[in-house]
Formats: structure tokens, C-alpha cells, sequence
């Protein structure tokens, strides 16, 4: 569904992608592990136009996406769902759900109908301003917006950053749902335990590579990935 | 006690068109980080169109101002896409030198296209006054006041209440994250400034008829604009509309009150008070644009 080709991408002179290829499948959970500054976010921000490499190819269905921009992107049918959730503070939920159909011309109202039903305390908080909602609220209303462009590929960048246990759970716990429902995910988490456990897939970046790639099940019981990224 | 009244009616039609000027600066600034030095030819533009309109072609009053406000927009647009597009990202410095060019071309465009002479614009209402009370109004200064509102209100339904404006308080809140949503940022600016600009085209507009039309009646529309965004606070669209009330208001109150020479040398006085003692603005809240 979804291939990075040999895609080096960089910020000024500064290059955060080298080389990388990696691959999605229709219907996987895959996710991406890595120390910080080992270039997850931008292999996201790379698909989802926010960043252009600067050399190599990403693929969508067949397609050259690589150069478009993000709204095109979106278009396509892949949602990202930033670092930090993003969410707009003075926006109201409701407008900020409204917001993730931008490029929907019909059936808002019932997306938005159908995202209210899985997050019910979104729709407690409604006309509530964003930026009052607590962490893990914040973090249900940024992927709740990010499904209502009803992407069939979702990018989701450290959903559990910053959360309380029981809500990263909660998140965690949604995400699953996600990808049983038929919509595949690329998922970038600092817990990588948690993350191979729920995974298909993984990739494995160390300053701006893939190193290693393999069945989720796979890396957690390899020995570099237990002591790097699993604390022993 | 009548002479209050009468005061605060005329500082309240004055007062309006500050809001106008002040709401579009304030959008313009708040979205875009764009300090539009060029916002008075704008207001210049309008009188000029309404000129134009009225007195060479002929048109109706009310399908000429629909008309100015409309080239304001346009040349706004055209503005935004030709001089500040290719400069996206560019340091608030860069884009102020642009503005300031673009303010210089305009203002001498329209001296030379319209001469030195100051023009006026002829308008259908009876010159006579409508005696309300303790207070007499004349009924074009009236229609001033209705159509000041109702644009205020317009705008304000714009940003608030649908799709577009709730797109432009996204992009200006977190620009990236807009353009995740599928928003086309760009378009959102030029948008903007095109709304901005219509604005001041419509301040122009309206108080074009009741003053006269110069070339260079543009600069004090610039510095009342900044005015009202230092007293509302940057980028904050009620703290524009009730800046520029208020400033309205106060120099009329000089005026009346003290001397009429001192009129504007009232509305600075105020501004430097704030600056000194409310930097942020004296209705600063943390949202801005909205």
C-alpha cells in the first residue's frame, strides 16, 4: 500500500533521512522504533508532504505521492496524526473534528456522528475549547480528527507521549481498534514495548537508517532491540 | 449633557470606520504575521472606486460601495499572490520593506492617475439633519453607522460561524497541522488579506462621502489602523472592533472638549498610555484572530 524507496529527506543542511525504505501493507499495524532525533517524525513528515525528500520515491497505491503537498496527500487518503497531538487550543472540539473532514464534501455528519459514538467524552465536550481538554482527551480528539478525513492509511507520531499510564493504555487500546477495523497504520512510539506487542511489523531507525525490520514478535525477543529499546 | 450626546454619536460613526481599518489590520498581522504598512491605500482605494463609480460612471450609491469593497478584495488578493506568496517563511522585516514599497506605488498611482485635488463624492441622502431627541444625526452619517455594523457583524460571522473562517483560525493557530487537514494554507492567506483589504476599501468607502477624497488620505487611515490594533491588542478581532470605538469616541470627546486641532493628538495620547501601562493591548486575551 504504502513504499518508501531509498528516501533521504533533511532539514536545511542537516540530513535526518538516509537511504530509508521500508514498506506498508494493506490491513498492518506497523510501527517504527528509534531513539530520539533518529528521524521517525520526518520519515512521517515525508509522507505526508510536510517535508519533500530529496531523493527517492514514496509510493501510495501504485503512485508517486513524493512532491505533492500535504492537502493533496490528505486527499489521497492518508491522515497524520502530528507529534504532540496539535490540536487547535482555542477551536472547539466539535470544530476541531470538523476541521478533519476539510476535504469531505459529504457524510461530515455522519463521520462526525461516528466518532463521537467511539470517543464519547468528545461529545460530553463538544462546544469545550481544545486546548481545556485533558492529555489523553486531547490525544482521542487528535486522532478522532484525523479519522474523519476517513484515511485508509493512518500515521500516527508518539500517540502515548506524555500521558498517564491508564490513559496511554486507553490509547493504545484505540489503536488496536483502528487497525481491526480495516484501516492500516504507520505508527512512530517511544514504548517500544507496547508497540511490538500490538504490532505486525516493525522498523528499527538509528540516526536517520532503518537498521533492522522484522516480524513485531520477532524483535522483541531479539537481543539488540531488548537492550536498546525494551531496557534489558 | 446634549453636547455629550452628541459627541458620543458623532465618535461612534468615526469610531466605526477605525473598527473597519482596525479589524482588517489586526487579521492580516494575526494570520499572516504580515505588518501591512500598505493598509491605508487600501482605504485610499476604496474612496477612489466609490469616486469612480459615483461620479464617472454613473452607477447607483449603494452597487458603487458593493463595487469599491469588491476591488479592495481583488487587488488585495492580487497583492497577496504576486508580492508576499514567493515570500513565505520570510523574516516579518522582509515582508514590512515589501509592504512599504507596495504603500509608495499605490499612493503615487493614485496621484497620478486622480491629481492632487481633492475629490467628493456626491451621495443620494437629504443634507438635512434627522433630529432624534437631545441629538441631531445627518442621515447619510446614519447609514454610515448601519452599514459599519452590519460589515462588523458580517466579518465576525465569516471567521466564527463558518467552514472558511473556523479553516483561518486553524491555519493561524498551527499552520502545519492545517495543511495536515487537507487545508490549502496558501489559499487561506490570500483569503485573508483579500478580506482585510476589503475592509479597509470599505472604510474608505463609507467615509469617502462624508470627507473628501486625497491621495495621501491614506496615511492617517495607516496610523488610526495601527492605533486601534496596539489598543485591541494584535490580532485579536473584538479588541479591534471595540478599539476603534473607542478611539473614535475619545477623539471626538477631545475634539468637542478640549480643541478640535487636538482630535488625532488625543487618539496618540491614548496609544502611548497603553503601550506604557497594557502593552498586550487593552482586551488581551490569550486567542488571537477571533
Amino acid at each position: 500500500m504504502l513504499a518508501l524507496e531509498s528516501v533521504s529527506a533533511g532539514y536545511g543542511r542537516l540530513a535526518a533521512l538516509r537511504d530509508v525504505t521500508l514498506e506498508v501493507r494493506r490491513g498492518e499495524l506497523v510501527c517504527l522504533l528509534g531513539a530520539n532525533g533518529a528521524g521517525k517524525s520526518t520519515t512521517l513528515k515525508t509522507i505526508s508532504g510536510l517535508l519533500a525528500p530529496r531523493s527517492g520515491r514514496v509510493v501510495f497505491d501504485g503512485e508517486a505521492i513524493s512532491g505533492l503537498a500535504a492537502p493533496a496527500i490528505v486527499r489521497r487518503g492518508i491522515a497524520h496524526c502530528p507529534e504532540g497531538r496539535r490540536v487547535f487550543p482555542y477551536l472547539t472540539v466539535e470544530e476541531n473534528l470538523r476541521i478533519g473532514a476539510w476535504t469531505r464534501r459529504d457524510g461530515v455528519a455522519a463521520e462526525l456522528d461516528a466518532v463521537v459514538a467511539h470517543f464519547p467524552i468528545l461529545g460530553e465536550r463538544r462546544r469545550q475549547a481544545a486546548g481545556t481538554l485533558s492529555g489523553g482527551e486531547q490525544q482521542m480528539l487528535a486522532i478522532g480528527r484525523a479519522l474523519m478525513s476517513r484515511p485508509r492509511l493512518l500515521l500516527l507520531d508518539e500517540p502515548s507521549l506524555g500521558l498517564a499510564p491508564a490513559a496511554a493504555d486507553a490509547t493504545f487500546r484505540i489503536v488496536g481498534d483502528i487497525r481491526d477495523r480495516g484501516t492500516t497504520v504507520l505508527m512512530v512510539e517511544q514504548n517500544a514495548y507496547a508497540a511490538l506487542r500490538m504490532a505486525d511489523r516493525a522498523y528499527v531507525m538509528e540516526t536517520g537508517r532503518i537498521t533492522l525490520a522484522g516480524a513485531a514478535r520477532d524483535l522483541l525477543r531479539d537481543e539488540h532491540v531488548r537492550r536498546a529499546y525494551l531496557g534489558g | 449633557m446634549e453636547a455629550l450626546l452628541q459627541h458620543l454619536l458623532n465618535g461612534l460613526v468615526l469610531g466605526g470606520t477605525y473598527a473597519l481599518l482596525g479589524i482588517g489590520l489586526t487579521l492580516i498581522f494575526g494570520l499572516m504575521h504580515v505588518v501591512n504598512f500598505a493598509h491605508g491605500e487600501f482605504y485610499t482605494l476604496g474612496a477612489y472606486l466609490t469616486f469612480a463609480a459615483l461620479a464617472l460612471l454613473g452607477v447607483p450609491f449603494f452597487l458603487g460601495l458593493a463595487l469599491a469593497i469588491l476591488g479592495g478584495g481583488l487587488l488585495g488578493a492580487a497583492g497577496e499572490r504576486v508580492l508576499l506568496r514567493p515570500l513565505r517563511g520570510e523574516s516579518i522585516d522582509t515582508t514590512m520593506l515589501v509592504t512599504i514599497g507596495l504603500w509608495i506605488v499605490l499612493q503615487n498611482g493614485e496621484l497620478l492617475v486622480w491629481g492632487g485635488v481633492a475629490k467628493s463624492i456626491p451621495h443620494p441622502f437629504p443634507t438635512a439633519p434627522i433630529v432624534l431627541g437631545p441629538v441631531s444625526v445627518a442621515p447619510l452619517r446614519l447609514f454610515v453607522m448601519a452599514a459599519v455594523l452590519a460589515l462588523i457583524a458580517g466579518a465576525h460571522l465569516l471567521i466564527h460561524r463558518t467552514p472558511l473562517g473556523t479553516a483561518m483560525r486553524a491555519t493561524f493557530q498551527d499552520h502545519d497541522t492545517a495543511a495536515l487537514m487537507g487545508i490549502d494554507t496558501g489559499r487561506i492567506h490570500t483569503l485573508t488579506f483579500a478580506l482585510g483589504s476589503s475592509l479597509a476599501a470599505a472604510a474608505g468607502a463609507l467615509l469617502g462621502p462624508i470627507f473628501l477624497v486625497y491621495p495621501s488620505m491614506g496615511d492617517l487611515a495607516s496610523l488610526k489602523a495601527f492605533s486601534v490594533v496596539i489598543l485591541g491588542g494584535l490580532g485579536n478581532f473584538a479588541g479591534a472592533a471595540l478599539g476603534g470605538l473607542l478611539l473614535g469616541v475619545a477623539e471626538e470627546l477631545g475634539a468637542g472638549y478640549v480643541s478640535s486641532g487636538y482630535r488625532d493628538a488625543v487618539g496618540f495620547v491614548i496609544i502611548i498610555l497603553v503601550l506604557l501601562f497594557r502593552p498586550s493591548g487593552l482586551f488581551a486575551r490569550a486567542e488571537r484572530v477571533g
